[in-house]
């Protein structure tokens, strides 16, 4: 089982790969509220798709299995998970507890 | 040169989708060329490319999808289901496949898609016949890991992997411009004069001529020196 605390830094660290592609003036100011999705996003949606696949890829090696954050369950929920690290580490959390794990 | 001259002169017919501008082609079996056919990769448009269809009086008995990318199969679910047929796909793109909707999401398109139930292609090459037409299939990994190349007479069928211009580095995840570098090199050898390149978007050509002219494609393949080991 993974801790919130872990999955966050998870995400996090999904965000600061990012961020070591971009040039000195368009670094990203990383935090759990950072906006990733939606309106205030400070993602472009290429850059979105890397860092939740990125994060997939650190989850799957982190828990020893696959838990997909880009599937149709995934998408299909209201709150969108992808609006910040946090809200992304919130459907992560019960997505394992859901399952158990 | 336009749809029309496509079909007359090697009996594909090709649909261009608005969206995306993706191609969709319907490939005539040999011995049943009025009413048989093998799609390739229906994308986005249903509407457009069912009126296409009709209007061609062909039905399809077989999908082919040169990967999992949503303007490449967006619509094969449902042509699976209404003419219950197969949907083959490269294994290799299975955990792509998963990801189309939210590819829809992210890149704000309102459409979401049923995905289809692929018959899962293995390994590196391999065969198969639909009717009388016999098909070659080739892994062709870059564009996404699972691109494959369909091969029947002297057509090639090459989705995002190689283009008649320019070449398609699109930095969407499964993407791999080195494995790309690579196949397009095996592949290089192989564009001679009578063979005809079906892309999946812009425009189908001979592949000779596609050796000479698509600038892009040299200067990508001349980027980086041929490995020692791979030259004659």
């Amino acid at each position: 089982m993974l801790s919130d605390d872990r999955i966050l830094q998870l995400a996090l660290a999904a965000v600061e790969n990012l961020n070591q592609e971009l040039d000195a003036g368009q670094k990203l100011e990383v935090s759990p509220d950072m906006p990733l999705f939606g309106a205030n996003a400070v993602l472009d949606s290429l850059q979105l798709v890397s860092v939740i696949v990125d994060v997939e890829t650190s989850l799957a090696e982190a828990l020893g299995f696959p838990l997909s954050l880009t599937d149709d369950h995934a998408i299909s929920q209201s709150d969108s998970l992808y609006r910040t690290p946090a809200s992304l580490t919130a459907y992560i959390s019960s997505r394992l507890q859901s399952a158990g794990k | 040169m336009d749809a029309l001259y496509w079909k007359e002169t090697t009996g594909v017919s090709w649909w261009r989708c608005p969206v995306f501008g993706s191609n969709t082609f319907l490939i005539p079996d040999p011995r049943d060329p009025g009413s048989k056919c093998v799609m390739v990769d229906p994308g986005l448009d249903r509407e457009g490319i069912e009126a296409f269809l009709t209007a061609s009086g062909l039905v399809p008995s077989l999908i082919l999808c040169t990967h999992a990318h949503f303007d490449h199969l967006g619509s094969a679910a449902y042509f699976q289901q209404r003419f219950g047929i197969e949907v083959m796909l490269h294994a290799d793109d299975a955990p792509l496949l998963q990801k189309a909707n939210f590819m829809l999401m992210v890149f704000k398109l309102p459409q979401r898609i049923q995905l289809p139930q692929p018959t899962l292609l293995q390994g590196e090459r391999g065969s198969f016949a639909s009717g009388a037409r016999r098909f070659a299939w080739r892994h062709s990994p870059g564009h996404t890991a699972g691109s494959c190349i369909f091969e029947t007479d002297s057509f090639w069928f090459t989705g995002d992997t190689l283009f008649t211009r320019g070449l398609a580095l699109s930095r969407l995840p499964g993407e791999n411009p080195e494995q790309l570098r690579a196949t397009l090199r095996q592949l290089s050898s192989e564009l001679v004069p009578g063979r005809t390149i079906f892309p999946g978007h812009a425009w189908p050509g001979d592949a000779g001529q596609v050796a000479i002219d698509n600038g892009p494609l040299r200067q990508f393949l001349e980027a980086v020196p041929e490995p020692a080991a791979a030259r004659p």
